[in-house]
């Protein structure tokens, strides 16, 4: 509400153009001219803020097939391992390591935030087979975030059964934005035995993710 | 901006308080503010309270701190069925590690998110080659170069890290297992107990060893040249986030327990106790654990 801040005319009041102009002036000029340093601090916090006004998170903490990647999934490997990636199953380079893409609805615009974590099994021992001259390098599972087909992160992941969790940062335009998650294996080696000793199914498993979740912030300001 | 619509006054003209009145009404009603006659960015930083992206944040620190080892607090893998209760992470007194949320506890709305984080500094030990012992799920056996069968380990064995919550109150005396999470404990089949990974939601697997099998020929082994390592001193790292329900949590603590390993069974993956490799050695294959941190940031979705 605004207040009179010349003076305020009363019934019966003499008055005068200026009684009025001069009030209107002075109002006007605040009103025009109304910015953040007139605004009083600290007056927005996350409750009376507007849905997504600031910032938005799109999360899901058990994503893919009740949280396993769903890249390859070989329903032969050896009985005391998971169902997953062998080299039977004709993986290579980077694929996408679930089905279906994420969309981040509503995004306004801004800087985006992406975290992917969960846990990886690798399947390190052939890394140095017979004539391999090079120094032995672990085999890794690597990890990349993709924004409307663009890296906003990529990291040479991990080599041992162990948790990872990649994170990125960009700024993208509003408008939805399509995410897919990939992952990307060491191919084989020659001499690497894909089968073991066993009765049955037999193949040796190399990767698999599990326990995945995703967490996206855009922040807008 | 907004406009007010109506005539100004000017010198000589008849007028009465009602006329001024009226036209101070013009400016004086509610809602004449608006966006239209704020300036454009007149919401900025100074407008906005520090704590409208973290509604909240805690950390605490898991275990204790001791820079070159000299003290650390030790966990030994289960050898029985069903296995033997998961470890509290705590400190060298024994005293549970918790990261607490205060005496009203937070409540996380249906709108809200609550991201939990972890780490901490791991070392795994172990003695001999658990995972060649009969029965044991780490290893396999692969032909080797000459003409015969080596077994090897599958370095798929691994501890696990994962967190408890207490939503009942700040006593801090029923702590359960967080949505998406079990404890390893259910008889799937047989002797075997462990968790489908779709109850692994807030699961850290660390490594228990590895084995690296060098100069295989032909998709043999060279029996001669296997090699396990130590994993060694690492830091490990988890994370987990909760969005639904409406819950008020008090408190939260982690749990280790091992030795685990792969497994299928009916064409569901677990992770499953290898109690046959836990046995093993000794002393049987322990965790060694210093120190690390918790923290949660509870945010608002939109």
């Amino acid at each position: 509400m605004k207040h009179w801040t010349q003076r305020e005319a009363r019934a019966g009041v003499t008055v005068s153009p200026d009684a009025l102009n001069n009030e209107l002036r002075a109002q006007q000029s605040s009103i025009t001219t109304l910015d953040r340093t007139q605004l009083p601090v600290n007056l927005v916090d996350h409750n009376n803020s507007e849905l997504n006004a600031f910032a938005q998170v799109w999360q899901a903490r058990a994503y893919g097939n009740n949280g396993e990647q769903q890249a390859a999934r070989d329903t032969k490997t050896l009985g005391n391992a998971f169902q997953c990636i062998s080299y039977s199953t004709g993986i290579s380079g980077w694929v996408n390591a679930f089905t279906s893409s994420i969309t981040l609805t509503g995004f306004k615009g801004g800087t985006l935030f992406g975290e992917w974590s969960g846990n990886a099994f690798v399947n390190p021992g052939f890394a140095a087979t017979l004539n391999n001259n090079f120094p032995g390098s672990p085999k890794y599972c690597g990890f990349r975030i993709l924004v409307n087909g663009v890296p906003l992160v990529e990291r040479r992941g991990v080599a041992l059964h162990e948790h990872f969790r990649v994170v990125g940062v960009g700024r993208f335009p509003q408008g939805d934005l399509q995410v897919d998650l990939q992952l990307h294996i060491t191919d084989i080696d020659t001499n690497e035995p894909t089968t073991a000793v066993a009765v049955g199914n037999a193949n040796v498993p190399q990767v698999h993710v599990y326990s995945n979740r995703y967490l996206f912030v855009g922040r807008y300001r | 901006m907004s406009r007010i619509n109506r005539g100004r006054i000017t010198d000589g003209q008849d007028i009465t308080a009602s006329d001024l009145n009226d036209r101070f009404d013009d400016y004086s009603q509610a809602g004449a503010l608006n966006a239209f006659n704020v300036r454009d960015a007149a919401i900025d930083l100074p407008q906005v309270k520090a704590d409208w992206f973290a509604r909240d944040s805690f950390e605490a620190t898991l275990g204790e701190f001791s820079l070159d080892h000299t003290s650390v607090n030790t966990v030994t893998a289960s050898s029985s069925t069903p296995p033997a209760a998961g470890h509290i992470v705590q400190d060298f007194g024994g005293t549970a590690s918790v990261l607490n949320f205060g005496l009203s506890g937070v409540t996380i709305g249906t709108g809200d998110v609550l991201r939990v984080y972890w780490d901490l500094s791991v070392n795994p030990t172990y003695n001999g080659t658990p995972w060649t012992a009969v029965g044991a799920l780490g290893q396999y056996v692969f032909n080797n170069t000459t003409a015969g069968t080596t077994t090897v380990a599958t370095s798929g064995n691994v501890w696990v890290l994962y967190p408890q919550w207490d939503v009942t109150s700040s006593a801090l005396t029923n702590f359960v297992d967080v949505p998406g999470q079990s404890d390893f404990t259910t008889n799937y089949t047989g002797s075997l107990y462990g968790n489908t990974l779709a109850q692994c939601e807030a699961t850290t697997v660390i490594p228990a060893w590895v084995q690296f099998f060098a100069d295989a020929s032909d998709g043999k082994v060279n029996a001669s040249k296997l090699y396990d390592s130590r994993i060694g001193w690492r830091g490990v790292s988890g994370a987990w986030h909760y969005s639904g329900l409406a819950t008020t949590v008090y408190g939260m603590r982690w749990i280790i327990r091992g030795l685990l390993h792969p497994d299928q069974n009916a064409n569901v993956n677990y992770l499953a106790y290898d109690t046959v490799a836990g046995g093993q050695g000794s002393p049987n294959p322990q965790l060694e654990y210093t120190s690390g941190k918790a923290s949660a940031i509870i945010m608002r979705l939109g």
